[in-house]
């Protein structure tokens, strides 16, 4: 589902954010990539759905080149990868449902599809008695968790997550895991940029440790260290 | 892709009337470029069509007897050729004279219909190698007397004027125009520059499910291109109001007479509004196409 061979990325000023990284992730596989500040993880996050170019390197997303992708073709890309942020980026102006429904329609879905899916989707974040409230009267679990509604409403293949459950306190947290550990059993592909320690180490999924941008372990069943 | 109307809709007015001030100074400033624009046009046609005749260095024209015969208009050519004050003498012949006048008139049916060809006296169209206005004078009045002339007309002093003082002033004009429309264009890029700054949040979340460029290029282009229209409508309507306002600046009194020529028809209205539209078109779809491109980078 996602392979990187020889992937490096150099931002100015010879900051290596990535260096030579190669990974392979197989469809429906859960993914931890953990490190320190400033390992690459947001780095790897942002290359794979093309927000941002490798310096070399070659990133295949579903069977597909994306360096070689035309640039008109990259909103199809994004239509397959859900991303997750640990600011939640809602919009503070449109209600839970609104902001879930605005994926849709953006995307040009037909209204009876925005329709039928975005109370479905909400009833499985658990969020269907908020759907007319604003992201400013919600908790911060709840905001992440219209977030991932966001992300997950067109059923995406791949969902990135970039520190989800960085704002959030440990009980929240394990809400929204059970959430994302939901998504995955779907057979969506999640990949999960974290450093928070218990969660790595009560999920026991594949772990992919990065440091100052370069791989240094990736364990299956592994644990945050 | 399908793109839904409404969705369109609403997000252009949104983000025209979110801005309301901007959007308002943006509509104005097209409006009062293009008012000049079109203005411009009519004075310049208006100007042509009073100094058609007296283009390509004629000064002067010699109109024969409408009843002379080959052998007298011979002579009057072979005069008018031999004469080493002249440089040259275009002969213009019955159908063209009639042409000339089925142009000159096309707005009086009447007199259309009941003047023939014949009717019209023909003419040569004369350079004089000397154009200085004494000389040219001084000719005329010669050609005058001369058998088989019927009448001389000259490009006189106040047409010369006239001439030089359309070209200044349209010159001036149209500079004062097109730097007014660099302003509306700058200010239809920045009404649209500050719609995309205040939707930059939205913007991204579109580029990151995967909303297409032009999805979300579309109702801020709208935005410009209404922008643009309006402006550009604005000043169709100066444009006939100009028309009015010269015919009757015109129309006073005999005391203007010799500015009678000076005529704004209705074919030069039409070819003013189409260039005050087609400029309000053209700068707004600019601009906006390259607001977007500009700014559209997340």
């Amino acid at each position: 589902m996602i392979k990187l061979e020889n992937v490096s990325k150099v931002f100015k000023g010879d900051v290596v954010a990535l260096r030579e990284a190669n990974c392979d992730i197989s469809k429906g596989e859960f993914v931890f990539l953990v490190g320190p500040s400033g390992s690459g993880k947001s780095t790897m996050i942002r290359l794979l759905n093309k927000q941002d170019e490798p310096s070399t390197g070659s990133i295949f997303v579903a069977g597909k080149h994306i360096g070689e992708l035309n640039s008109w073709k990259v909103p199809y890309l994004r239509r397959n990868i859900g991303c997750v942020f640990q600011d939640y980026k809602l919009l503070s102006n449109k209600t839970v449902y609104e902001n879930v429904a605005f994926a849709l329609e953006v995307i040009g879905r037909p209204r009876h599809v925005v329709k039928t899916q975005v109370p479905a989707i909400l009833e499985l974040v658990g969020l269907s008695k908020k759907h007319k409230n604003y992201p400013d009267e919600l908790s911060g679990g709840e905001q992440q968790r219209v977030s991932i509604a966001r992300a997950f409403v067109n059923r995406p293949l791949i969902l990135l997550a970039d520190e989800p459950t960085g704002n959030l306190d440990p009980a929240t947290s394990v809400g929204i895991m059970r959430l994302l550990d939901r998504i995955n059993r779907t057979g969506t592909t999640v990949v999960m940029a974290t450093h928070d320690r218990s969660i790595v180490d009560t999920m026991r999924r594949r772990v992919i440790e990065l440091d100052r941008g370069s791989i240094i372990r990736d364990q299956a069943h592994g644990v945050y260290e | 892709m399908a793109i839904n109307g409404n969705y369109v809709l609403r997000e252009t007015t949104a983000n025209l009337t979110r801005n309301i001030t901007l959007t308002l100074a943006s509509i104005l400033t097209v409006f009062v470029s293009l008012a000049i624009l079109g203005t411009t046009v009519l004075v310049r046609q208006g100007a042509q069509n009073m100094t058609k005749q007296f283009e390509g260095g004629v000064e002067f024209i010699v109109y024969v007897e409408p009843e002379i015969t080959a052998d007298q208009l011979a002579a009057v050519r072979t005069e008018l050729k031999d004469n080493p004050d002249i440089a040259r003498a275009d002969y213009v012949d019955r159908d063209a004279t009639f042409k000339l006048f089925q142009d000159l008139f096309k707005d009086n049916d009447v007199i259309l219909r009941n003047v023939r060809p014949t009717d019209l006296p023909t003419s040569f169209k004369v350079e004089p190698q000397n154009k200085s206005a004494e000389n040219v004078s001084d000719l005329a009045k010669d050609y005058r007397k001369r058998p088989n002339v019927y009448d001389v007309r000259a490009a006189t002093d106040v047409i010369r004027e006239m001439k030089g003082m359309t070209t200044f002033v349209n010159s001036a004009l149209l500079g004062f125009a097109a730097f007014l429309l660099v302003a509306s264009s700058l200010l239809i890029l920045n009404t649209i520059r500050t719609a995309m700054f205040a939707r930059r949040r939205e913007i991204e979340v579109m580029k990151l499910v995967g909303a297409t460029n032009w999805f979300i290029r579309i109702p801020f282009m709208l935005e410009g291109l209404v922008q643009g229209l309006i402006g550009g409508a604005l000043a169709v309507g100066s444009v006939f109001v100009a028309r009015r306002g010269i015919d009757n600046l015109l129309n006073r009194g005999d005391s203007i007479q010799l500015l009678q020529q000076f005529s704004i028809e209705s074919s030069d209205v039409t070819l003013a509004c189409l260039i005050v539209l087609g400029t309000a078109l053209l700068l707004s779809v600019l601009s906006s196409a390259i607001a977007t491109r500009r700014f559209l980078d997340v």
